[in-house]
Order: structure tokens, then C-alpha cells, then sequence
């Protein structure tokens, strides 16, 4: 009998804060995410909604000082890693779960050629002799000519930056891949790449991915699910299809629509009103209130849900009005359509 | 690698000419009459300073003055030192061997135990232990050599008299073989305590802020994912990104050991080119002088020169704006 299929990565009602000269900010506050092992899941959310947070606690990397995981758990693998040290999180991070920064440029060692980059991970996770022909294996991998094994990170372009910094995380050998802004540097076609090669090397490496993005149709392209984040919150998540096609919550709707302006560039775009929230003065209840067309008296008393959405199974929304808004409105899927 | 090796002496040369001309100029700027000094106070027949002065070409005019002198140069004559009846260039490099024996050895130990002292308390930024070596480095640097100098003498030489108070021998007798070296190195101790602790404060103060800011850069968030340990993404990723300020620092400061040098070795009767450098301003010995002002002013060149071939060594981004295989 095959063993059923485990969860890489388990978050559940997470909340992290930061001090900073005596204010209090929820970067997360109650977060849920599931990634199965080998599936590929999607984050999306505007600058400030605690995506790269998320990225970070997940690694032991947020900075210890002024952090704090008030409550909530994380489990990867089956280990609960919430209260690790440093020194435990040294046992993570890598393997089972690697990272690809957003920055190719800062988040690479400016005085260390790039294949001596590559063989520390390699020589940290599978210390093994031939760690030259891996190098070069890993280099071939990424589709980096052999060559820049002895470059230093300022003579290569964007994408090959980050093609390096995609061999780094695969020479740890993860279960996990977790892309954080992987494109966002980098040109248009350089994008397109990168995400192919995402895309083929999670197919052939059988790892799962945690892909963070502000760009929907990167996500939508190129996951299987989907978790939508406001303010720190996980407002809406489900397969793609689900959320992407029958969204149910106002803040993803609203998204979508934007989006779908933009592509369709006839006049105006759509907007959401308002400004995305200081998360140092959080209202109670849904953060979302201020902007949401939606909005009743119930919304500022405390977060809704999860509730289930009840059009495909798993989809789960934290809003009051989810029938209200996923029958009334219908949103066509946006540009890159999965596949 | 090459090509900027080149560049950079290239650069040296013009500014060791120009160096030698402001050598030049400098001395005829500042008011006193060598000749006057050289003849003294005494009454002299009319005609004999008028004499003298001709005898060594000082009334001829100044660009000739200068053209000589740097003729002169090129001979490796620096002139005779009046008040020393020696040559020059014999009298300034014998004495430079002692002032290097006293600050090379104060800028080694400044870069060692400064660094490890930064490496230490940066990572612990902010705690008690990172205050006290803060706070040391503060008092370190602030207070002046010459005090401390006079202080090290009254309490381990005078008072607890463990150590030779002054000087760079013993005068008693005179010992010979591996004698000598440790009686010099006994001599070394103090002075060289009181110059050592002002730069390894200096260097502990830059390296730990340097330090400070290559651990908050991006690549060692990227280091630490690979699951390194924190002492490895220290020594391997924050050291050699925090070290180019620290060597500018030291390279700075080798241009201005002499300033170091005429206090200390005031204070110890240290036979070096400070204590020289003062002599020779009371017996207005102006070859002399000249000949200090130029050594160390090549002696600044040089390190300048060194540091940036240190430069280009510690980062590839500096060998690369001379193209890669340079």
C-alpha cells in the first residue's frame, strides 16, 4: 500500500510580530498553509501583507530580536519547528526546505565565485567527493554554461543570477522550494525562464514548491493551489480553478479584477479603493473593512471563518458575506492559464 | 590583476615628484636662516656668512636650488645633516629601522586583535560584553599616547620596577648574540604597549561597524539558508566582506605612524625617526628634516600602493574594472 500523501510544510494560526521602537506590528496574524509533498502552491498578496515573512519564519530567518511567534505552530516534515534555536534551525534549513530570494544581486556573495557558493551547499547536505562534478551538474541543471562556476556574482546578468542562486537551493536537496519573489528583477523574458525552469525542474526533482508572488498569473500558471493574503491574514485559499474562477473573497475579487483590467487595457483600470493598512494599528475584526465594498457592522467585531465555500472542495474564505459575493459576482480566470 | 597593478604605480609616480618639489619648497617657506644657525650667535667677520652662503649654493636661484637638490636625489644624496656631521640618507633609514620595529609590529597586533575583538562583539551587538569592548575601544582611542606612555613608565618602571623606563638598550653593559634582541625587546615592551592599545582601538571601532553592516546584508540571509552554521557564515561570508574598511583603515594609519612615533618615542628616548624628527627641529637642521619629510611621504605612497593591490585582492569587483585577465 503506497503511504498517503504527506504535508511538507503544515502552518497553522500563526501569528508573528515585530518590535520596532515600541510599536507592535502583526506581520502575520492567524495564518493557515498546507503544502502537500511534491505539490506546488501559490501565495499571493500585496507589498506589506506578510508574504516574505512567511518565507522567512518558515527558515528559522526572521530577526530573532525583534520577532516573536505569539502563537500558532509550524510543521515541516512532521517536526514541529516553532520554538527551534538558532542551532537546530541549522537542521532545516536547506534540507528539507531551501529558499530562492527575491534579489539575485544582494542575496549573492559578491567575494565568492559562484561555484564555491554552489559546493557549500553541497558540501553541507551531501558531503559526497565529487562535489566539482556536481557543481557542474547543478550549473548544467539551471542552464548555466560550466564557465561560471569561477565568475563572481557581479559578472553575470539577472537571470543568470538567479539561475545561481536556483542551483544553490538544489544543492541542499529539498523537499520544499521556497520562491520568494523568484522574479520580480528581472525583465519580462527573463521571467518567462525562470519560470519554466521552476516549473520542469519541480516535475523532474519531485519537490514541492512554495511559490510567493505579487503576480497572479505567475501563480496561477504555474500552481496548484492557491492561498490569497491580506494584512496578514490568510483572507482566501483553494485549487486555482476555485479561487481564480469563483473567488469569494472581496480583497481576491477585487484582485482579479484589477488584473483583468489591466490585460484588457480599455480605459481605466479597475482599482481597490484605499490604501493597504498600517499593520502597526490593525482595526479588530477583518482588516479588510476599510476598502471592502461588502463591509457590515459584523465585519469590525471580530475575523471571520475559515468558512467553506462550498463550490470545490477545500476552498475555505475568512469573509461574512461569502455567499453574497461568490454568486454575485464571476470573474473570468486571468492571462496565463495553468498548463 | 596585472593592469591594475600597473595603474596604480603609475599614479605613484607623479605624486612622488610632486612630493619632491613641495619637499623642496617647503623648507624655503618657513622663516629661520639655516645659515644663521649653522654660524650661531657669535659676532663674524663681514663677508663670512656671505661666504658660506655661496659655499652651499644658497643664493643661487630657487629653481636652480631645485634642480640641484633633485640631481642630487637621483645620486641618492639627501644632503649632509649639519648638526649630526653624517649624511642624510645613512642617518634617516638606520633610525627608520627602529620606528618600524615599534609600528609594524603595533599595526600587526591592531589588525589581528582588532578584527577578532570586532568578530567577537558584533554578533552579540548590543549586549554587555559588546558595550565593555565598545567602551574600551572609546577609552583606548581617546586617551593620548603620550600619557599613557608617562603612566606605564611611573607604574612599571618606576614604581614596580619591572621594565626599562627609556631608551632601546641597556647602557650598563652590552650584551651580544640572542642577549641583545631580547634587551631590545625588553626596551620594546612599554612603548610598544602604549602605541598598540590606540590602534587596536581604532581598528576594533571600524571593523565592528563594518562587520556590523556585512552581517545585515542580504547574501548571509542566503548563507544561513543553506543550514550554515553561524560561525561558518561568520568567518566565511561577513569576515572577508567586512575587511576592506579595515584595511583602509590601517593603510591610513601607516601614513600617520610617524605622528605616533614622535610621541612615543619622546616619552621612551626611542632612537627612531620621531625622536629624530624633534632633534632636528630644534637644530634646525633642514636637510634632515627634509629627508624625514620625504621618507615618510614615500612611505605613504607605498602603503596607499599596498592597500589598493590589498583591495583588489579582498574584492573582484575592483579587479574587474581593470578587465578580468588584465
Amino acid at each position: 500500500m503506497p503511504p498517503p500523501r504527506q504535508n511538507i510544510l503544515e502552518i497553522e494560526g500563526l501569528t508573528l510580530s515585530y518590535r520596532a521602537r515600541g510599536a507592535v506590528v502583526r506581520a502575520m496574524d492567524g495564518v493557515n498553509l498546507v503544502v502537500g509533498d511534491g505539490e506546488a502552491v501559490g501565495l499571493v498578496g500585496e507589498s506589506g501583507s506578510g508574504k516574505s515573512s512567511l518565507a522567512r519564519v518558515v527558515l528559522g530567518l526572521v530577526p530573532e530580536r525583534v520577532s516573536r511567534i505569539e502563537a500558532g505552530r509550524i510543521v515541516i516534515a512532521g517536526r514541529d519547528v516553532t520554538r527551534l534555536t538558532q542551532a537546530e534551525w541549522e537542521g532545516v534549513r536547506g534540507n528539507p526546505v531551501a529558499i530562492v530570494f527575491q534579489d539575485p544581486l544582494s542575496y549573492l556573495n559578491p567575494v565568492m565565485q559562484i561555484g564555491r557558493q554552489i559546493a557549500e551547499s553541497i558540501l553541507r547536505h551531501t558531503p559526497d567527493l565529487k562535489v566539482a562534478a556536481r557543481v557542474d551538474e547543478l550549473l548544467e541543471l539551471v542552464r548555466l554554461p560550466p564557465a561560471c562556476a569561477t565568475a563572481y556574482p557581479h559578472e553575470l546578468s539577472g537571470g543568470m543570477r538567479q539561475r545561481a542562486l536556483l542551483a544553490i537551493a538544489l544543492a541542499c536537496r529539498p523537499r520544499l522550494l521556497i520562491a520568494d519573489e523568484p522574479t520580480t528583477a528581472l525583465d519580462v523574458t527573463t521571467q518567462a525562464e525562470i519560470l519554466a525552469l521552476l516549473k520542469d525542474l519541480r516535475q523532474r526533482l519531485g519537490m514541492a514548491m512554495l511559490l510567493i508572488s505579487h503576480d497572479l498569473g505567475i501563480v496561477a500558471s504555474a500552481c496548484e493551489r492557491i492561498y490569497v493574503m491580506y494584512a496578514g491574514h490568510t483572507v482566501e485559499w483553494g485549487r486555482t480553478q476555485a479561487v481564480f474562477g469563483y473567488p469569494a473573497h472581496p480583497y481576491t475579487i477585487g484582485l482579479l479584477k484589477a488584473a483583468q483590467a489591466a490585460r484588457n487595457a480599455q480605459g481605466r483600470f479597475a482599482t481597490i479603493s484605499g490604501d493597504p493598512p498600517n499593520l502597526a494599528e490593525l482595526p479588530t475584526g477583518c482588516p479588510f473593512v476599510p476598502r471592502c465594498p461588502y463591509a457590515m457592522a459584523e465585519c469590525s467585531r471580530a475575523m471571520p471563518g475559515p468558512f467553506d465555500a462550498q463550490g470545490d472542495a477545500g476552498h475555505t474564505v475568512r469573509c461574512w458575506r461569502y455567499h453574497e459575493t461568490a454568486s454575485g459576482i464571476a470573474v473570468a480566470r486571468p492571462a496565463r492559464d495553468a498548463g | 590583476m596585472r593592469g591594475y597593478l600597473l595603474s596604480r604605480l603609475a599614479w605613484a609616480g607623479p605624486i612622488v615628484f610632486c612630493i619632491l618639489v613641495i619637499n623642496f619648497l617647503i623648507i624655503h617657506v618657513v622663516p629661520g636662516d639655516p645659515i644663521q644657525a649653522l654660524v650661531g650667535d657669535f659676532p663674524t667677520p663681514p663677508g663670512y656668512i656671505e661666504q658660506i652662503r655661496h659655499e652651499f649654493g644658497l643664493d643661487q636661484p630657487i629653481s636652480t636650488q631645485l634642480g640641484l637638490y633633485l640631481l642630487n636625489l637621483a645620486e641618492g644624496n639627501l644632503g649632509f645633516s649639519f648638526a649630526n656631521r653624517q649624511p642624510v640618507l645613512g642617518l634617516v633609514l638606520d633610525r627608520a629601522r627602529f620606528t618600524l620595529l615599534l609600528m609594524l609590529q603595533a599595526l600587526t597586533a591592531a589588525a589581528i586583535l582588532g578584527v577578532v575583538l570586532a568578530l567577537a562583539a558584533a554578533p552579540r551587538a548590543g549586549s554587555l560584553y559588546d558595550s565593555g569592548i565598545t567602551a574600551l575601544s572609546l577609552i583606548g582611542f581617546s586617551v593620548p599616547i603620550f600619557w599613557l606612555g608617562q603612566i606605564l613608565v611611573i607604574v612599571f618602571a618606576i614604581k614596580l620596577r619591572w621594565l626599562p623606563a627609556q631608551g632601546m638598550i641597556s647602557l650598563r653593559d652590552t650584551p651580544t648574540g640572542w642577549a641583545a634582541v631580547t634587551d631590545v625587546l625588553w626596551h620594546l615592551i612599554l612603548p610598544a604597549f602604549s602605541v598598540t592599545i590606540y590602534y587596536v582601538a581604532i581598528v576594533a571601532r571600524v571593523a565592528r561597524a563594518s562587520v556590523l553592516d556585512a552581517m545585515s546584508q542580504d547574501f548571509v540571509l542566503t548563507a544561513k539558508a543553506k543550514g550554515l552554521s553561524r560561525r561558518y557564515v561568520l568567518w566565511r561570508h561577513v569576515l572577508p566582506n567586512a575587511l576592506i574598511p579595515v584595511v583602509t583603515v590601517i593603510g591610513y594609519n601607516f601614513g600617520y605612524s610617524l605622528t605616533g612615533a614622535i610621541l612615543v618615542e619622546t616619552v621612551f628616548a626611542w632612537p627612531g625617526l620621531g625622536n629624530l624628527f624633534i632633534t632636528s627641529i630644534g637644530n634646525r637642521d633642514y636637510p634632515l628634516l627634509q629627508g624625514i619629510f620625504l621618507l615618510t611621504a614615500i612611505a605613504v605612497v607605498i602603503a596607499n600602493v599596498v592597500t589598493d593591490v590589498l583591495y583588489a585582492a579582498l574584492d573582484p569587483r575592483v579587479r574587474s574594472s581593470y578587465g578580468r585577465n588584465a
